[in-house]
């Protein structure tokens, strides 16, 4: 951990960024002035600001304003979807509140969006719009997967290579990019309307949708791009066991109790093939 | 695809832009494909060094490609240099492994601060220009120059406030802060343009107070005007080409310093990569005409 020389960069300087971050971050009493109010809420600042012909609660303004700006902008760019859904201004609306609620909380904007699917789904646990939690989870999902390391696809000859003995401690490795998506919500179907280029409208009738019961989705990405896949029940059981470094066989047996009827041998071979598989180690 | 990361192999790298190479661009995702399918004669790019701070994936992948063909420049956004908080370790890990992946000519950061108390604006927010401020920027910078197991260059700013507690112009804390820190600095002409119509100061008065030895880089961009109480305040949104007015302070610079890597940045309502590359084609024809080495 590299530590300044100074522990802070002395106390002045500290109080003076602390009351400017109170005034970009903090709510405002009446949010919809925030030219007059300012000055009240942000006293300190104010004082430190020269005015020179405009008034520093206006100057600051024009700092809080960025900030909102960046913020709802990369959110935007995380949640195209959610942001083509809810429309622009409640989208910058949403944006605004979480913000205040959870900013930012590093230099890369890319993490701003973490806990924006849990916030939305809260903001509307309760009405016509509960599935917006849903699509917003599986874009910032996308989004994790799209930035995922890269890895070499499974080696046969080395798996080949394991003895018969060993087969009960094999354990699988996923591709770093792999996201494994459940909601008792048409998700793809809503995100995948909502992310073509075309401007088509599509009704999705979600009550029909919820008669399916749950949907399950295998979300990585291969040398073209980001892919989603429907899973059934088995096949998510088995690739959430993988993940969480379930041994081959647990994996097996949970998917069993799903289903009877799920084939290990086929589901190992497609996912090798498709580099979802893409490593292993023996549990020792 | 290849093991980019785990499998380090040493990249067979162009020879680095010298300050007398044509000018560059800013490096933005839209033009990855377009740079690469056409490979247009630009020297170098520079890339926002957080946009490439993941592990993988197609932008890392574009990058590699890009960084085979062309010179690099790596420009951070968000290391909050400028802050009262500790370093921020992890922000500090991923910038090192892009220097070390990407192998950079240049590693620049922003003189300013943009979080505190581990709460982020994620902007550039200006700094008092107090002796105390300097003394805590360059501890930081040379700690930042620690931990990379470089020198960095850091970029003057836009701003559209002054701090009645300032003690010095900006261009003395600039310079004062290279000269503790020991690290290089990267002017950028609009900034200076736009700071000196907002506050009231002399283009000329900053380019003569930055020692030449310290300039390593200039940037050039364009602003956008806004209107506040009938008084017009200059806002850098590097979204319009270059003014008239900063390609004469550019001149300036050039006569000044003589010839430096120069970048053509443009951030919000990206244009077109030929725009771009007709923008990087005019700082060529001003360094023919104004430059020395």
């Amino acid at each position: 951990m590299v530590e300044p020389s100074r522990l802070a960069g002395g106390e002045s300087l500290r109080m003076l960024q602390a009351a400017f971050m109170r005034a970009l971050l903090d709510p405002l009493p009446e949010p919809d002035s925030a030219q007059g109010s300012l000055l009240s809420t942000c006293d300190i600042v104010a004082r430190e600001i020269v005015a020179r012909g405009i008034a520093p609660a206006k100057r600051l303004s024009i700092y809080r304003k960025n900030t909102e700006t960046n913020f709802a902008a990369s959110l935007r760019l995380s949640f195209p979807a959610t942001y083509r859904l809810v429309g622009k201004d409640y989208f910058r609306h949403c944006a605004r509140l979480y913000q205040l609620q959870r900013p930012s909380c590093s230099g890369d904007l890319h993490h701003v969006g973490e806990a924006f699917a849990e916030y939305l789904a809260q903001l509307h646990a309760h009405d016509r719009y509960c599935y917006i939690g849903d699509i917003a989870r599986l874009e910032w999902l996308c989004q994790q997967s799209l930035l995922a390391a890269d890895r070499s696809p499974l080696d046969l000859a080395k798996l080949a290579a394991v003895d018969l003995s060993d087969y009960d401690s094999l354990c699988f490795l996923l591709h770093p990019s792999v996201r494994l998506f459940s909601s008792k919500f048409p998700c793809q179907t809503i995100w995948q309307a909502n992310t073509a280029d075309d401007n088509t409208s599509e009704n999705i009738d979600l009550d029909l949708a919820s008669d399916r019961g749950p949907e399950y989705l295998l979300i990585f990405r291969d040398s073209l791009g980001l892919l989603l896949q429907g899973l059934n029940a088995c096949e998510y059981s088995f690739l959430g066991n993988l993940q969480r470094g379930e041994t081959f066989t647990t994996a097996v047996q949970a998917a069993n109790t799903e289903s009877a009827a799920f084939n290990p041998s086929d589901s190992l071979r497609r996912w090798v093939a498709m580099r979802v598989i893409v490593d292993f180690k023996l549990m020792r | 695809m290849p093991n980019l990361l785990v499998d380090a192999v040493p990249l067979p790298l162009p020879a680095n832009a010298n300050a007398n190479a044509n000018a560059g661009i800013g490096l933005r995702a839209q033009h990855h494909s377009e740079l690469l399918e056409r490979s247009p004669a630009v020297p170098w790019v520079e890339a926002h060094s957080e946009n490439y701070f993941a592990d993988g994936g197609a932008h890392i992948e574009a990058l590699f490609k890009i960084r085979s063909r062309y010179s690099l420049s790596l420009h951070g956004v968000g290391l909050s240099v400028g802050s009262s908080d500790a370093l921020d370790a992890q922000h500090l890990k991923l910038l090192r492994r892009n220097i070390d992946r990407f192998q950079p000519m240049l590693v620049s950061e922003h003189l300013s601060w943009s979080s505190v108390g581990g709460r982020f604006a994620n902007d550039l927010l200006p700094l008092p220009y107090t002796d105390e401020a300097l003394q805590h920027v360059a501890n930081r910078i040379a700690n930042i120059q620690d931990a990379l197991g470089r020198q960095i260059l850091v970029e003057n700013v836009s701003s559209y406030l002054e701090y009645t507690a300032s003690q010095m112009p900006e261009w003395t804390f600039l310079a004062g802060v290279a000269t503790e820190a020991g690290c290089g600095i990267l002017l950028d002409l609009n900034n200076i343009y736009v700071a000196a119509r907002n506050h009231g100061f002399k283009p000329l008065d900053y380019l003569n107070a930055i020692p030449a030895s310290t300039v390593q880089e200039f940037h050039l961009a364009g602003y956008s005007a806004i209107n506040i109480d009938g008084q017009e305040i200059l806002i850098d949104t590097h979204g319009a080409p270059v003014c008239t007015a900063v390609w004469n302070l550019y001149a300036g610079a050039l006569q000044r310093f003589g010839t430096r890597p120069t970048l053509i940045e443009w951030d919000t309502d990206i244009p077109e990569l030929d725009v771009l590359i007709a923008e990087a084609h005019k700082a060529d024809q001003l360094r023919h005409q104004y430059g020395r080495a």
